[in-house]
């Protein structure tokens, strides 16, 4: 299995890794959305307004555990859902568990996919190449000289 | 820190599939149409949310005023985006950012 994302372009002329998901709650509405790539993000984050347009019931994280970053500590919530992220055999890939969410709105323009997925995959992010690639156990990649 | 469990499987049902891809698809031309329109976007959209359907935006000063332009002005369209536009550019450090100056 083999997840494929795309360099994005952003709203300042920078592309980023980032790959589609089409995120769902209990409720079974999916909504389309982007996340920026994130090797050094601990953890996967939604965007607060994707959080709120799912309409999941989330609860609060436990008293021990922040999200802390450059800028500071945001507040976030928990929730189950479901990711489905599209592969190159055509068969989508789901990643369903409890995900973080930002409840500040303009704390990130992007949901974040962190190493807490990351971490199952192979990920490959070639701008040379225009490549974004996540690989599951059954693929695997091989560094070639010339 | 325990990183939370995922339970990670390949969807294999055809009709779940055909579903997914036709999703996808549509959101990916919203997409596409959204990073060759940020011209058209810019400035007026920072600091707002952009709402895309149809390939067609709108700028909203909240993100339910820009979900509900996409569900009335393309109901049809299950791929629509909708993102919050930063007010400033520049190097960007994600995860939890703020503003940085120039030194």
């Amino acid at each position: 299995m083999v997840i494929v994302g795309e360099w994005r372009m952003c709203d300042d002329g920078v592309a980023r890794p980032a790959v589609q998901a089409l995120v769902g709650g209990a409720t079974g509405t999916q909504l389309a959305e982007y996340f920026l790539v994130d090797s050094c993000a601990d953890r996967s984050v939604l965007s607060a307004e994707l959080l709120n347009h799912l309409g999941v019931s989330s609860t609060g994280p436990p008293a021990d555990l922040i999200f802390r970053g450059i800028g500071g500590s945001s507040e976030f919530v928990l929730v189950d859902i479901v990711l489905e992220f599209a592969s190159q055999d055509g068969a989508p890939a789901r990643v369903r568990g409890q995900f973080a969410a930002f409840t500040d709105p303009t704390a990130t323009d992007l949901s974040i996919l962190g190493r807490d997925v990351l971490n199952h995959f192979d990920v490959i992010l070639s701008r040379r190449n225009n490549e974004v690639l996540l690989l599951a156990p059954n693929h695997r990649y091989r560094v070639e000289g010339e | 820190m325990r990183d939370p469990e995922f339970v990670i499987e390949q969807v294999t049902d055809p009709a779940e599939i055909a579903r997914h891809r036709a999703q996808h698809e549509r959101a990916k031309r919203n997409s596409d149409w959204l990073q060759t329109h940020w011209a058209d976007l810019l400035p007026q959209a920072r600091g707002r949310y952009v709402a895309v359907a149809g390939q067609e935006a709108f700028i909203a000063d909240n993100a339910e005023e820009a979900w509900s332009w996409a569900e009335k002005a393309h109901p049809e369209d299950d791929g629509a985006l909708c993102q919050y536009i930063f007010p400033h550019t520049g190097p960007r450090f994600y995860g939890h950012r703020r503003r940085m100056a120039d030194v």
